[in-house]
């Protein structure tokens, strides 16, 4: 570790500015062929002509972007984003006062909260895909408990179904939400609910008239980030929906590896590419007219 | 010849055509500690950090000596440095810290120790070595950080204000052992300070800085009685300021004339007086001399070493103390008159 | 609405917690429970606890060759991650480089859309250069797309560091590069293990990109659950869910425990 570090250090440099590039250039040498390069083909290939069978002849054709037009796939597409706009929605309901109240536990306490979510989060998302499918399964979890209860006559598979696909999705997302809520609220000002305190408001009131619309900014750049993160889910919607529940990101797969049109996926994935760069830019671009 | 410091027509200048120093010249002399002082935004850390290497001069030029150093890296220049935030590094031990400069420059390691182990003795910390940085006390981290300064043995000590972060008690107490070490060890010396007091305690020359300027260059006590210019007299210590008008040789202020006054050749009408509170006699109305200003006591303040009296008289504010023992014992209401004496006074011109 | 919240004293607060904690712990449990079946089937709560299914996860070459891939790029994709970001860092934060600031923009932008696209991305890219189903694609890719990772630890790591030391570094006659590495890189170094760790545990979980980068010969973990996942469930798929839950716990438990995770997650830093 300490090797690479000195390696990748900087150079003496009198005037350190002058001598920088070098520095710099194992970060070029990579992230330009590798971070930019793979997503200017991806543009190119998108206006080429497809070959069946997975291949392509470079061109400038429209056809692939006039195609998500059709209604089938305008239709996936208006799907995904009013998916994505719910699971946001929810996501960031639950997420925002959940984070408020783990931000107002002792240091310690918040240390356990961290290391539990960043696990979650960092779960694949085919581990979270499986554990609901077992979890929503027949023979095993929740319909079972729901029998016991008296819920439910006999055990049934509540997947695939649109609300295994939601629950999951929120469960995907919700430490997400957390992480994006918490460097500010963990930074609010506490003395600005103890003064709404000392005029009278209990913990809901202060929550609802002095937490809310100050952190109103912060939501909203959180919910366009989470919208966007739901946008690329995948495994998902393919594994606990059924297909009238895939989202954009499945058919873009779906046109990969089964279909082999390579254009058409890659049109299909630059519509997608131009929502999500256009939301994140909205959300850093509303970050800073708060400052 | 004497290593002295010599900047010369320095100034530097900031992106948007804001001026920090306007070609400023002083000479450090050997074995001196000069300090310069000022408010803050006079360009006296500016100053600092170009003598320093740590900022570039946009004209003028900083000679060692005969060497002109203006274009020397601040690694290259051999100064030591104590910084107002005293910069210990967090991740070394005392010891590392104090032995960072040796170890760079390739000493072996029983000198090392001994160096530091010397240097501890110096500022009264045998065996702390070993202890961690975020252990110490402030004023414990504070002589570490000029021990630090001192193990290269640098041909020049800068400090930049580096007692602002403790309580005024232990600040007192350390600027008299600082400036005691420095007399022993015959170090040249610059200090950064806006602490008029630390100052004075310390410096053999007194650099008074304003807007980037140097106001006056003098030793404390000459800086205290005859300021060279309005700024000078009222930065430095406490002072009265008054508005008069200059006619005939005399000054007169508030109807009283006061003879044998300096008057500065650029002098008009319009002059400001600045006498010092303890200059100021007070004697009471029925006594009053022919050239006292009348006046009331507004408040009174005896802080045991000292009565300060707070004076008004129509626009006119003015502040006079004493020795307990010499307060002649008014109370706030009672008429009073203050003479100014003619010695006392500095006069400047304009009305400020 | 605001009547019940101001009904909502602490131990409100305190169930709605527990909540979100069954809700985040409840899969988890569940998949950790069914790693215990004892029958191929399975079953919740498991009949005949047994470890069975650990010691074939343990004895199948498919699973331990899908493991074995996993790590390595894990380990080499964090690797490369720190190496970009570290001088990235450094740049913007010594020098305030524009072109650094480009730079740390790209790689930001990895982690600005969704996978998927990225991952076609270097499909293609790779097809193009006819260097296809390598394992050096999937880490390099894992190593750009998480980039992002170390590039904000070690941000937050520098920001940390009072600029004064730079200067006393540099009149006690430490050249640049010393002070670099003298001064710098220990102060960073914890950030940079964050950074490296963050990032390891998300190349271990990470499904689209190695999918389509080197899926088909290079299963990854994830890929191979999710192709198995196809043909049904079996409790082999449990217990290597339970190998992910496992690491990614011990190592943020690990930088809890060393680190300050609050701070570096974008809490104040401790007062104390």
């Amino acid at each position: 570790m300490a090797e690479v570090a000195a390696a990748a250090a900087p150079p003496a440099a009198e005037p350190a500015k002058r001598r920088w590039p070098t520095g710099l250039i194992l970060p070029s040498a990579v992230l330009w062929p590798l971070g930019v390069a793979p997503l200017v083909l991806l543009a190119i290939v998108s206006l080429a002509e497809n070959v069946p069978g997975g291949s392509y002849v470079p061109g400038f054709e429209a056809t692939h972007y006039l195609r998500l037009l059709e209604p089938r796939y305008a239709g996936v597409l208006f799907y995904s984003l009013w998916l994505s706009a719910l699971v946001a929605v929810i996501a960031v309901t639950i997420g925002f006062p959940f984070t408020y109240f783990v931000t107002r536990q002792p240091r310690r306490v918040q240390v356990l909260w961290l290391v539990g979510l960043m696990t979650v989060l960092s779960l694949s998302e085919v581990l979270v895909a499986f554990a609901w499918q077992v979890l929503l399964s027949r023979n095993i979890g929740l319909s079972k408990i729901l029998v016991v209860v008296g819920l439910l006559e006999s055990p049934i598979s509540l997947q695939p179904g649109f609300g295994a696909v939601l629950v999951a999705l929120v469960y995907l997302v919700l430490p997400y939400t957390f992480l994006l809520f918490y460097p500010s609220l963990s930074r609010f000002d506490r003395s600005l609910t103890e003064a709404a305190g000392t005029m009278g408001a209990g913990p809901g009131q202060q929550f609802l008239t002095v937490v809310l619309p100050v952190m109103r900014i912060p939501i909203f750049g959180s919910l366009l980030l989470v919208f966007v993160y739901v946008l690329g889910a995948y495994v998902t919607p393919s594994q606990l929906g059924s297909p009238e529940h895939w989202t954009v990101s499945v058919y873009i797969t779906d046109q990969v590896f089964t279909v082999y049109n390579l254009p058409f996926a890659s049109a299909m994935a630059m519509a997608l590419m131009v929502v999500s760069v256009a939301l994140v830019l909205l959300s850093a671009k509303i970050g800073e007219s708060k400052r | 010849m004497a290593i002295d410091l010599r900047i010369e027509d320095v100034e530097k200048l900031y992106p948007g055509g804001v001026r920090a120093l306007d070609k400023v010249s002083l000479t450090v002399p050997e074995g001196a500690l000069v300090c310069f002082l000022g408010p803050s935004g006079c360009g006296k850390t500016t100053l600092l950090r170009i003598v320093a290497g740590l900022e570039q001069a946009s004209g003028g030029r900083v000679l060692h000596g005969t060497r002109d150093i203006s274009q020397l890296p601040t690694h290259e220049r051999g100064f030591g440095m104590v910084f107002q935030s005293l910069a210990l590094f967090p991740h070394l031990s005392v010891g590392g810290n104090i032995a960072y400069a040796l170890r760079l420059a390739g000493v072996d390691r029983g000198r090392r120790d001994e160096k530091v182990a010397q240097l501890l003795d110096l500022i009264q910390l045998p065996g702390i070595a070993d202890r961690p940085v975020a252990k110490l006390s402030g004023g414990q981290r504070q002589r570490v950080a000029i021990a630090r300064a001192l193990a290269q043995e640098p041909r020049l000590l800068l400090l930049d204000e580096p007692m602002s972060a403790l309580d005024a008690k232990l600040r007192e107490s350390l600027q008299v052992e600082l400036r005691l070490l420095q007399k022993r060890l015959k170090i040249t010396t610059i200090l950064v300070t806006h602490d008029q007091r630390e100052a004075m305690t310390m410096a053999d020359l007194i650099v008074v800085m304003n807007k980037g300027a140097i106001e006056q260059i003098d030793t404390p006590s000459r800086i205290y009685a005859e300021p060279a210019s309005l700024f000078v007299a009222d930065f430095i210590g406490q002072t009265n300021l008054i508005k008069a008008e200059a006619r005939d040789g005399a000054v007169i202020v508030e109807g009283a004339a006061i003879p044998g006054v300096a008057l500065p050749a650029n002098a008009g009408r319009d002059v400001t007086v600045s006498i010092r509170p303890e200059s100021l006699r007070l004697h009471a109305a029925t006594a009053a001399p022919a050239n006292a200003i009348r006046l009331n006591v507004a408040f009174v303040r005896n802080v045991g070493s000292q009565v300060e009296v707070h004076l008004n008289g129509g626009d006119l504010h003015l502040v006079g103390s004493c020795s307990p023992r010499e307060w002649p014992g008014f109370s706030e209401g009672d008429a009073v008159a203050a003479e100014l004496p003619p010695a006392a006074c500095r006069v400047f011109a304009g009305h400020g | 609405m605001n009547a019940v919240l101001s009904h909502l004293r602490p131990w409100g607060a305190r169930a709605f917690l527990a909540l979100v904690a069954v809700y985040l712990a409840l899969p988890i449990l569940v998949v950790s429970a069914v790693s215990f079946n004892e029958k191929r089937r399975l079953v919740f709560p498991p009949e005949n606890p047994t470890f069975l299914w650990y010691g074939y996860f343990l004895n199948d070459t498919a699973w331990m060759n899908a493991f074995g891939n996993s790590l390595v790029i894990a380990v080499s994709s964090a690797f490369v991650a720190c190496a970009l970001a570290l001088p990235i860092a450094y740049a913007v934060w010594a020098t305030n480089s524009r072109y650094a600031r480009l730079l740390s923009l790209v790689s930001g932008i990895q982690f600005m859309m969704p996978p998927v696209i990225i991952a076609i991305g270097y499909l293609l890219f790779w097809a193009l250069l006819g260097h296809v189903g390598k394992i050096e694609n999937t880490i390099l890719a894992h190593g750009v797309l998480f980039s992002p990772m170390p590039l904000v630890t070690i941000s937050v790591g520098l920001s940390a560091i009072d600029r004064s030391l730079l200067d006393a570094a540099a009149t006690m006659g430490a050249r640049p590069s010393e002070v670099f590495r003298t001064v710098v890189l220990p102060l960073v170094l914890p950030y940079i293990v964050a950074g490296y760790c963050f990032a390891m545990v998300l190349s271990l979980n990470e499904f689209i990109v190695a999918y389509m980068v080197a899926g088909f010969s290079v299963e990854t973990l994830p890929v191979k659950m999710l192709n198995s996942l196809r043909g049904g469930f079996t409790p082999a798929m449990a217990v290597g869910s339970v190998f992910f839950l496992l690491t990614s716990l011990v190592v943020f438990g690990l930088v809890g425990l060393f680190g300050d995770l609050p701070r570096l997650l974008g809490a104040e830093s401790r007062k104390d």
